[in-house]
């Protein structure tokens, strides 16, 4: 099923960028998937998608409580420091100068790939405070990556 | 390089291990056929739904409006229902008008499974409409079931069967307007014939069979063609 390949890769992404480390963030994916259908009998658009990303996101807060460390593991793919390499270097440290509320903004709608109704839904506040927060968020960001974009 | 397309290049995870083998291996309800039909529902354009309620409401007013002449009834109908036709069969052609076939094809359904759907949807909306005017017609006019099927069923019939055809041979926007041609001829022709001009009944009804036959028998070739054509290009067993 094409559609479910396709949301297995976008929460697999979302839970690598909050754990990075691969191997626990598809068993994060797949303890995600396996808790949707215990309750759900299927994925739809909208809501749905927000819900898979709030049980992504629980997982991973239970992962680190688990863990008790937020030490960052060396799971990313080996690059070379080239442009795109420094600029993406870049981009990872910029976001992790955000606050907190900001950065998850940005992880769920850029990372995660959800729409602006789907991330209002999974952080609990308006369509109106996504749009805020996002675009205070880009901006910030824009300005912390001067000179490298 | 801007910032929204640097955030999502910024955060490639290495491939997933075990996605196709979870993927499989996970038991979830699958989408049945009908749940796949009913959701191509939103996808036809409101104009179809829109012409086709406007068509049954002018039926019905007609009955009631003009006086009991029933050919004045079918002059009524004859005018409309051609492009009752057309709407269904543009509707059809819709990826190969926008030149969207490629795209739909490689998307989660196949595009002959799509234009299976739709036709499903289209062919259901039609007949409800069809029949409802022809059992208004029928039992409201001296005109009787069977006379009102065949006057009814002629122009949407021949108008289906060339419009598929110019369709499936004309690509683009041509292909339209070639139809849409067609389709106000038929409905001229229904007009005239139907209307104020006296003609042999008898001559008439044999007209009706002849073209109603043959638009039957040319909509069915030409939906056969494009679905056999589209399997065969996209690999698809018949």
């Amino acid at each position: 099923m094409n559609d479910l390949a396709g949301i297995y890769d976008k929460i697999y992404r979302y839970c690598f960028y909050k754990v990075r480390n691969s191997v626990a963030a598809e068993d994060i994916t797949q303890e995600t998937f396996l808790k949707f259908f215990g309750q759900q009998s299927k994925i739809r658009r909208g809501e749905d998608m927000a819900y898979l990303y709030t049980i992504a996101k629980n997982l991973c807060v239970d992962y680190f409580r688990r863990k008790q460390t937020l030490e960052l593991t060396d799971d990313y793919p080996v690059e070379d420091f080239t442009e795109q390499s420094d600029i993406k270097a870049a981009v990872r440290n910029a976001l992790e100068k955000l606050d907190e509320r900001r950065r998850e903004i940005i992880a769920l709608r850029y990372i995660g790939g959800l729409s602006v109704n789907e991330t209002a839904f999974a952080a609990g506040i308006s369509r109106f405070a996504v749009y805020r927060l996002e675009r205070v968020a880009l901006k910030e960001l824009k300005k912390l990556m001067e000179g490298v974009l | 390089m801007k910032i929204e397309k640097a955030l999502r290049s910024a955060f490639t995870p290495p491939e997933p291990r075990n996605k196709d083998k979870f993927i499989d291996s996970m038991r979830y309800p699958k989408l049945s056929y009908s749940e796949f039909v009913l959701s191509q529902i939103c996808y036809i354009r409101k104009r179809v739904w829109l012409f086709s309620a406007a068509v049954l409401l002018v039926a019905i007013s007609a009955v009631y409006v003009i006086p009991q002449n029933e050919m004045y009834i079918v002059w009524v109908a004859s005018a409309l229902i051609p492009f009752l036709a057309l709407m269904t069969a543009t509707e059809i052609s819709r990826s190969d008008i926008f030149g969207m076939s490629e795209i739909e094809a490689g998307c989660r359904y196949s595009l002959p499974q799509l234009i299976g759907a739709r036709m499903i949807i289209l062919g259901v909306c039609n007949f409800t409409v069809i029949s409802a005017i022809v059992v208004i017609f029928g039992f409201f006019s001296p005109l009787g079931i069977m006379k009102a099927a065949l006057y009814i069923l002629t122009p949407y019939m021949t108008v289906n069967g060339i419009s598929l055809l110019v369709l499936d041979k004309v690509i683009g926007l041509e292909g339209v307007y070639i139809s849409v041609a067609a389709t106000i001829g038929v409905s001229l022709a229904g007009v005239f014939i139907f209307g104020r001009v006296p003609f042999d009944m008898r001559f008439v009804n044999a007209l009706c069979t002849v073209l109603c036959a043959g638009g039957v028998i040319m909509t069915v070739i030409q939906i056969e063609k494009i679905m056999s054509g589209r399997n065969e290009c996209y690999g698809i067993k018949n």
